[in-house]
Order: C-alpha cells, then sequence, then structure tokens
C-alpha cells in the first residue's frame, strides 16, 4: 500500500441531472502504467477529469498519494501531482510552441526547473526545438501532440493521465511517445493513466487495465490478462 | 473641395477614432476571454468621465494627470463587479441570456445613479491645455485631442506588452484561446476573468478621462459610445484587439469624412450605411477565403 498513488473509491459523476458514471474503483501504484479503454462515450474522459479536478464527483473518494482530493480546484491537483494531458490536446493555437510548454509551469517548483524541462523536452523531440518559436495553431497533428504532452511533463507531475493521445497520429509518433513514457515511468517512478480506445496497443505498454462500459469499470486485470480475455477479445480486439 | 479639408477631416477623425478604439479594445478583450458581450461598457466610459469631473472639480486636479487614478479605481470597480455579480451569471452550459440582462440593467443603473447624485446637466473639467492648438502639416488640432490620442497609442503598446510579457497576461491570452487548456495548465478562470474584466473597466475609464479633456459628462453620455464601441468590435471582428485598434480610427474617419459629403444631421445615417457596406464586403471576403 505504501507506493499506491492515486485511489479512487466508488466514484460517481453527473452532468447536471443525468448521470454518467457509477461506483467507479480503481488505483495506480507509484511507476506503473494502467489503461482506461472503452468504446466511444462511456465515460472515460469523464474519469479521468474527474481524476484531474476539472470537474467534481458527485460521490466517491479521489486519494492522491494519501490525501482526499474529491472537490478540489484543478490547481490542487496539479500541486500534488496529477497532470492531465487532455482529449483533443487543447494547446493555445495563436501562442507559440515555447510560450505554450511555459503555461506548463504551473507551481514555482515547475517554474523555478523551467530550464532543464526545456532541456528534456527538447531532448525528447528535437523537432519541436526548431519550432519552438512556430505557432502551435499552424503545427501538424503529431506536433501538437508532442507539444499537448511536454506542456505536460513541464508541470513535472507524478502522476501523467493522457486521453487518447494517439487519436488521429501516425503509429510511429504515438509509438514515441509511449516510448517515452514508459522510461520516464521506470526510471523516475511516474505513474500513467493512459485513455485509449486502441485496446491493443494501450495494453501493450500498460501493466494493467480497465475496461468501461456505460460509466461502469465491468472488467479489469492485468494486461495479459485483458488481452486474452474472451469477451475483451471479442468486443474490442476483433476477433 | 481641397485637399486640405479632406486632410483636416481625416486627422479630426483619428482624434474622435482614438477613443472609439479605447472602447472598442476595451469591449474586444473582455469579449475574448470571458465570451460575454459586456452591455455597460459606454457606462463604465461615463463612470471614468465623472470619476475625472470629481477628481478636477474638488482636488483641482488635470485630467490628463487625474488618469493613473481613474485607472486604478476603475480597475477595482471592474473586479469587484465581476467577482461579486457578472460571475454569478456565467455558469457553463448555460447561455448567455442572464449575463446580457445583468450588464445592460448595470448600465440602467450606473446612469441613474450618477443622475441622482449629479443631475443630468451637462458638465465639464477645467484643463490645462483647453483652447490651445497645434497646426501638424496645415491641419489645425487641439492639443487636448493630440494627448488623448498618445495616449491611445502608448496604452495600446502597454497592453500588448503586458499580454505579452506578464504572467497574468499570459494567462489570459490562453484563457482566450482555449479554456480547457488553461485549466489543464491550473490557471485559475476566477482570477483571470476578475483581472480582464477589471482591465475592460480601466481602459473604457481612461478613454472617459481623455474625452473629458474636450467634451463634457452627463448621465447617458455612454450610451452613445456604447453603440460605438459595438461597431468598432463588428469592424474590427469581436475578439480581436488589434482589429478593435483599427476598427475605431476607420469609424472616427468615416464620421468627420461623411460630415464633409452630408450634412451633420445626416452623419449618423452615414456612418451606419458604411457600416452595413463594411460588414456585406467583410462577410463576403470570408466566405471567399473559406472556399
Ligand atoms: N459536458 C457534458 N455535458 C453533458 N454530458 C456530457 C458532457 N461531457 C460528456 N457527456 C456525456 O457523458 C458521457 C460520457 O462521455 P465521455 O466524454 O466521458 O466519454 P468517452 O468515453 O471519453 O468517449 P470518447 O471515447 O468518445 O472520448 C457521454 O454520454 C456524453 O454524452
Ligand atoms: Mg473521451
Amino acid at each position: 500500500m505504501a507506493d499506491r498513488f492515486l485511489e479512487v473509491t466508488d466514484l460517481e459523476v453527473k452532468y447536471g441531472d443525468i448521470q454518467v458514471i457509477w461506483k467507479e474503483s480503481f488505483y495506480v501504484d507509484r511507476g506503473e502504467i494502467i489503461a482506461i479503454v472503452g468504446s466511444n462515450g462511456t465515460g472515460k474522459t469523464t474519469t479521468v477529469s474527474a481524476c484531474a479536478g476539472l470537474i467534481h464527483p458527485c460521490g466517491g473518494s479521489i486519494k492522491v498519494a494519501g490525501t482526499e482530493m474529491a472537490g478540489q480546484t484543478a490547481r490542487k491537483y496539479i500541486d500534488q501531482g496529477v497532470t492531465l494531458v487532455p482529449e483533443g490536446r487543447q494547446l493555445f493555437p495563436e501562442m507559440t510552441v515555447l510560450e505554450n510548454l511555459e503555461m506548463g509551469c504551473t507551481s514555482k517548483e515547475a517554474r523555478a526547473k523551467k530550464k532543464e524541462s526545456l532541456e528534456k523536452v527538447f531532448a525528447w523531440f528535437p523537432k519541436l526545438k526548431d519550432r519552438a518559436k512556430q505557432l502551435a495553431g499552424s503545427l501538424s497533428g503529431g506536433e501538437q501532440q508532442m507539444v499537448a504532452f511536454s506542456r505536460g511533463m513541464m508541470q513535472l507531475p507524478r502522476l501523467l493521465i493522457m486521453d487518447e493521445p494517439s487519436l488521429g497520429l501516425a503509429p510511429n509518433i504515438v509509438d514515441n511517445i509511449f516510448a517515452i513514457s514508459k522510461s520516464i515511468a521506470q526510471d523516475e517512478g511516474l505513474s500513467i493513466i493512459l485513455v485509449e480506445q486502441d485496446v491493443r496497443k494501450a495494453l501493450k505498454v500498460a501493466d494493467r487495465g480497465y475496461v468501461i462500459e456505460n460509466g461502469r469499470i465491468t472488467i479489469q486485470g492485468s494486461s495479459q490478462q485483458l488481452l486474452n480475455d474472451p469477451e475483451v477479445k471479442k468486443a474490442y480486439l476483433g476477433f | 473641395m481641397n485637399f486640405n479639408v479632406i486632410f483636416q477631416a481625416i486627422v479630426n477623425g483619428l482624434m474622435i477614432g482614438g477613443i472609439y478604439s479605447l472602447i472598442g479594445m476595451s469591449l474586444t478583450i473582455i469579449f475574448g476571454v470571458m465570451k460575454v458581450i459586456n452591455f455597460c461598457q459606454g457606462e463604465l466610459l461615463m463612470l471614468g468621465m465623472y470619476c475625472t469631473y470629481v477628481l478636477n472639480s474638488k482636488l483641482g486636479m488635470d485630467p490628463f494627470l487625474a488618469i493613473p487614478i481613474v485607472a486604478v479605481i476603475m480597475f477595482l470597480f471592474g473586479v469587484l463587479l465581476q467577482s461579486l455579480l457578472i460571475t454569478r451569471s456565467i455558469r457553463d452550459g448555460d447561455d448567455d441570456t442572464n449575463v446580457l440582462f445583468l450588464t445592460a440593467g448595470l448600465g440602467i443603473l450606473f446612469s441613474s445613479s450618477m443622475q441622482v447624485i449629479f443631475g443630468t446637466n451637462y458638465r465639464s473639467v477645467e484643463s490645462h491645455f483647453a483652447n490651445q492648438t497645434v497646426s501638424i502639416a496645415g491641419a489645425a488640432l487641439s492639443v487636448n485631442r493630440l494627448i488623448s490620442f498618445l495616449i491611445l497609442i502608448a496604452l495600446t503598446v502597454l497592453l500588448f506588452l503586458f499580454l505579452k510579457k506578464t504572467r497574468i497576461g499570459k494567462q489570459i491570452r490562453a484563457t482566450s484561446q482555449n479554456r480547457t487548456g488553461a485549466s489543464v495548465c491550473g490557471i485559475q478562470a476566477k482570477l483571470v476573468y476578475a483581472c480582464t474584466y477589471g482591465l475592460g473597466a480601466a481602459i473604457a475609464g481612461v478613454a472617459g478621462a481623455c474625452l473629458m479633456t474636450y467634451y463634457y459628462v452627463f448621465p447617458n453620455v455612454g450610451s452613445v459610445y456604447g453603440t460605438r464601441s459595438f461597431i468598432v468590435v463588428t469592424i474590427g471582428t469581436l475578439g480581436n484587439i488589434v482589429g478593435g485598434f483599427f476598427g475605431g480610427l476607420v469609424l472616427g474617419c468615416l464620421e468627420t469624412l461623411g460630415a464633409l459629403v452630408v450634412t451633420s444631421a445626416y452623419k449618423e445615417t452615414l456612418v451606419y450605411v458604411c457600416f452595413v457596406i463594411i460588414l456585406v464586403v467583410k462577410q463576403r471576403l470570408q466566405a471567399k477565403r473559406r472556399a
């Protein structure tokens, strides 16, 4: 239990009167990568948005490093080390790549370490160094995802949540981002939640996985177990 | 019609346009961030004018020297207004009608309060440069208008530096470009909104102070400038600050050049006709660019 970073118990979320998440419980250990998979509109984005403080749950508990965080602001979650790389990247299109990255320096600590973080980012993605002065809106989809991932890493996260990073991107770019994340998880103990519709790809990187169907976690287990699960095979792996 | 007359009209137009630019930019910056059309922008300018009037008549302060004080007072007033009232009428998912009614109502409240306090008389201030003129390439120009215009330029430059260089300025831009992106970066929307509204009120207030140096104030003076500000932001594209800057100058010149062609009774009509033409042409151009 000592190395549990995020622990979510009986999470419930409503939009107005409409409940979309029911009694979800899951956890992430330090240095662990978990996958959250499921088809369109089942509540993946809603689940992780709640875990980053963007929306407030109407029930259940969200513990980050042992501290109860449900109901706190997004800023508090960031200070606790939770970073969300949102679905659809959500960059600032009329700011330069560099400015976008700087916006990731939310906390004092992140601002103090800005230079080192930038060096790291440019080492991962040398392309971004050439594009640093270019407006983010003029980048290709792949480059934008690199910026979104890097902007998240500028926050110095301890838990990085990536919501559908692969959407509409070439496989090699996604593989590159996954490889980088995995090595940071192994070397620095970063925990990662990977939300994906590409179930096979996600489970290849992740240690464990959860399947969400209609706002409920229906199947969970190690990546191996899920890959061999007959229902998962039938519904998500296409055979 | 000789060249000098036209040149004089353009110079005059730029001077009037300077005020329009300021109020247009203040409206556009609030819209850019909060996606809300502030219907009491003209009344904020009016409050800036009364502020200047009070500082001048009670403390004998020159209107230009009063500008920093007016700016601070209006900034704080804007921050209060936003964080106590307006914020309550904006909720995600709601339509914008609440906040439209609220700001329009506030506008009425402000002008009637001024009417209660100061009455309906026209009031003006003592200015150091009153009745002084300079001549620029043959065009006569009142010193007060010239200084006002220079203040507009300086303020625009400062505004850009503020948005480009400071942390809160960058947060304001980020919020206007992508709200979700801003919240995952831990930007506190409340703080940004309060600051933006304060900034919008301060700019309108400064416009009022400048206007006060050569015009007079009365409780309903804001309504004219409020309407003008809508034209300015439509010419310059709502949310675009540079567009607001030039939109104001264009509108000012339209008015003064129009007065050369038609009698001043029809000046307004001409302005609106030109406005409609600009709208149609802009629409066409945009449609063409999209196609
Ligand atoms: N802001 C909102 N207001 C109301 N309902 C919403 C809102 N956002 C999402 N929903 C609803 O909540 C449900 C879950 O949506 P969510 O975006 O979490 O799904 P998802 O699993 O991320 O889907 P996708 O794979 O398409 O991204 C959907 O039925 C959706 O229509
Ligand atoms: Mg989603």
